[in-house]
């Protein structure tokens, strides 16, 4: 091995081990990597060339169309937060299904699915969910270990079900290493992948997930039913349970499909569907933080003018600006869409002076400016860390190692796959996306893997380390909210059965990639 | 503007540059000597406040971002009417607001961090290592992209570069420099920081919490960032 070559794999544990000091991740990335630079420099193996062109490369990441959506989506999901769709979830689902054996269970799960899709937050989701769910489901007999698997894993879902911002970092760096594989690495297919492909990958492997879970419930209520006890209450009235629950179900329901259904039909990009969802989310909080009767009244209106002119448009009235020679019928649908559209502008703004009333506006804009700058420091940095890594020569490195897998692509890939889950023990997703997948991904594109089925399988290998003890994420969120009671050995027993169907969802997904790739080649052939 | 005008002016913001560069040595002097600790806290407090004032004006670009592409998006779905320099006034507000907006999040201590070891560390070892890290970590990333920014921004200047699209906004020299902006700010800030934690250091003196501020090295301070 080279001395630069060594000075690379340096470089890496240098920077894993001073990560580990707990200085910003970001800082730590770039700092380390330009110690080593410079240490590259004195020792003559490294060319000061590749500083050169820094700030050239930092710039892009700040205007690329397709990284709006992140800050789109953290705000969607912020506000969403606010709004405690959560709490009302949880309590009517609850009442609704509280009377069946496991159906609490089954309840968090299904809350946890609606929350990933529509916030995205893992952290969020999964001290939310704790914070309420857990001491009811403990209330109600439940087994510790079982209700605080349930939640810390149906809490990962978030990463994994779009729209996930996760899925938005994961799928921009996919794409851009499927060109890199295209353009280096001499992959003859072409072609661009999107993050809707994503999306559309990830939508039906995150459903499996979502059944299994609920399933494994259903069977532990079956087999053991001191486990997951039934809730009788003589005074819930199941048609009033089930109306209130399908009440605060379908707002966030009707998000999601819209904001996916945007995304996946091609009606909007990632970017646009998300501030759609952005725009959903405040109307949707401000409905729900109002005292005001006629701040709810605007509130439905204006969606469904809004909805009304969607409808307009999908059902094939032309109502664009430039045509000439109206006719009659034509210029009235035009009018009413003005009004439609003038209905709906009154009812967001209302909805933003409302929420800003209440002050939560603030509290939602400054927490989105925090994760997003967080999110783009720590891009910017790995910047940094990929260019140095690669003025040592670490990319030819890593595909020369890949190469010589034993197994051929296929032993590389579970390579990739065992580091990526190690590192998801100690790093968060955005710095592994960052750091890792540049550096891996071309040469296993380049070798013949589908890049779609690539980024779904990491997102689920990811999810999966998120959950596993002892240093997943999610049961650190949960631990922090968790009552004395229920010990960490009972958190860790609970999360072991859904690890479980994780790797067998992981498995499901390698044996038939189809799972994966079926639906986006569906919508975008 | 006259090309003589904006010459004297980006010599003066070199000087500038030049004659604050000491002032980063403040956290090491403050450290090792216990001198200058009162001039520190004046500059500590003028640090936040501006910081803080940024963060609080530079939040309100994304409800703006929202509500500018949600209007793109209805007035081309449903109108047919499209301007690229509409689109790209959100790009701006997008990366304008990511620029200013990672010093203010540096003060709220939500830049994340590895936190599995951390949070049993001690108040102390904690202020060490924010020390440390200033002078290894972050002094030299900024350094380095401030440093090599100078060309790229000046050459945007020299021709007031702007969009590459026809009809869009004629600005992006201005993005340029915000670029090295934001390194300058968050730069700017850690030093606020790494002061703060050698007055507490060295003094044993807690500092008090500016408003929409969170330092980990502070006990009871430590306020958990929002994960994704």
């Amino acid at each position: 091995m080279s001395l630069p070559e060594i000075l690379a794999i340096t470089m890496f544990i240098c920077a894993c081990g001073a990560l580990m000091k707990g200085y910003s991740v970001a800082f730590t990335l770039g700092g380390v990597s330009l110690i080593f630079a410079a240490i590259g420099v004195l020792t003559n193996q490294f060319d000061t060339v590749f500083l050169l062109s820094l700030p050239g490369r930092i710039f892009p990441i700040l205007t690329r169309e397709i990284l709006l959506a992140v800050p789109l989506f953290v705000f969607m999901g912020v506000m969403l937060e606010k709004s405690r769709i959560a709490e009302d979830l949880l309590e009517s689902m609850g009442e609704l299904l509280g009377p069946l054996r496991g159906g609490m269970g089954v309840s968090v799960i299904v809350v946890g699915a609606l929350l990933a899709a529509s916030t995205g937050i893992v952290g969020a989701t999964v001290v939310t969910m704790g914070l309420i769910s857990l001491p009811t489901l403990l209330r109600r007999g439940y087994d510790p270990a079982i209700a605080s698997g349930a939640i810390a894993a149906s809490g990962t879902l978030g990463q994994i079900i779009p729209p996930s911002i996760v899925l938005v970092i994961l799928g921009d760096q996919i794409s851009n290493a499927y060109q890199e594989a295209q353009r280096s690495y001499g992959l003859e297919q072409t072609g661009v992948i999107s993050v809707g492909d994503l999306f559309a990958g990830a939508l039906l492997p995150g459903l499996i997930l979502v059944a299994c879970y609920a399933i494994y419930i259903v069977f532990v209520a079956i087999t053991s039913p001191s486990r997951a006890p039934a809730y009788r209450s003589d005074n819930v009235d199941l048609k009033q349970a089930f109306a209130k629950s399908l009440k605060s179900m379908l707002p966030p329901i009707l998000l999601i499909v819209a904001v996916l259904g945007s995304i996946l039909s091609g009606y909007a990009t990632p970017t646009r569907g998300a501030a759609l969802g952005a725009l959903g989310a405040v109307l949707l909080a401000a409905y729900k933080t109002t005292d005001s009767t006629f701040i709810k009244r605007a509130v439905i209106t204006g969606t469904l003018s809004l909805a009304g002119l969607i409808v307009m448009d999908l059902s094939g009235v032309d109502l664009r600006l430039n045509i000439e020679g109206r006719s009659g019928l034509q210029t009235i649908l035009l009018f009413v869409s003005f009004v439609l559209a003038g209905l709906g502008a009154m009812a967001a703004l209302l909805s933003f002076a409302s929420l800003q009333k209440q002050k939560d506006l603030a509290a939602v804009s400054r927490s989105t400016m925090h994760i997003t700058s967080m999110v783009f420091l720590i891009l910017i940095c790995a910047t940094i860390f990929s260019l140095i890594f690669r003025g040592f020569g670490g990319e030819e490195m890593v595909a020369h190692w890949l190469g010589a897998a034993p197994g051929g692509v296929w032993g590389a890939f579970a390579l990739v796959m065992i580091v990526m889950f190690i590192l998801g023990f100690f790093l968060d997703f955005i710095e592994i996306t960052f750091v890792v997948v540049p550096l891996v991904a071309p040469p296993l594109l380049a070798a013949g893997i589908d890049p779609i089925w690539l980024g779904v399988v990491m997102a689920l290998n990811l999810q999966t380390s998120f959950l596993t003890p002892p240093f997943g994420f999610a049961l650190f969120y949960l631990r922090g909210v968790a009552p004395p009671e229920v010990t960490t050995p009972k958190i860790y027993r609970g999360v072991l059965p859904f690890i479980g169907i994780q790797l067998f969802v992981i498995g499901l997904v390698i044996l038939m990639p189809k799972i994966a790739t079926a639906l986006p080649q569906q919508f975008y052939g | 503007m006259p090309e003589a005008m904006l010459d004297i002016l980006g010599q003066s913001l070199h000087f500038i540059g030049w004659a604050f560069l000491p002032a980063l040595l403040l956290p090491a002097i403050i450290l090792f000597t216990g001198r200058l600790i009162a001039f520190s806290e004046t500059l500590i407090s003028l640090i936040d406040t501006i910081s803080i004032f940024i963060g609080e004006v530079v939040k309100w670009f994304l409800p703006l971002m929202v509500l500018s592409i949600v209007l793109a998006v209805f007035a081309l779905s449903i109108y047919g009417v499209s301007s690229i320099w509409w689109d790209e006034s959100a790009i701006y507000l997008h990366a304008l607001g990511i620029c200013l907006g990672v010093a203010p999040t540096y003060l709220a201590g939500q830049h994340v961090k590895v936190d599995i070891f951390y949070d049993r560390m001690k108040a102390d070892t904690k202020a060490l290592i924010e020390i440390c890290g200033f002078y290894a970590l972050m002094v030299p990333v900024c350094l380095a992209v401030i440093w090599r920014s100078q060309s790229f921004v000046a050459f945007a200047w020299q021709s007031f570069e702007g969009s590459t699209n026809s009809g869009g906004i004629q600005g992006v020299f201005i993005l340029k420099t915000a670029l090295s902006a934001m390194f300058i700010l968050v730069l700017i800030q850690g030093l606020s920081v790494a002061m703060r934690a050698a007055i507490q250091l060295r003094s044993k003196k807690v500092l008090e919490t500016p408003n929409h501020a969170s330092f980990p090295f502070i006990e009871g301070n430590i306020h958990k960032s929002d994960p994704l």
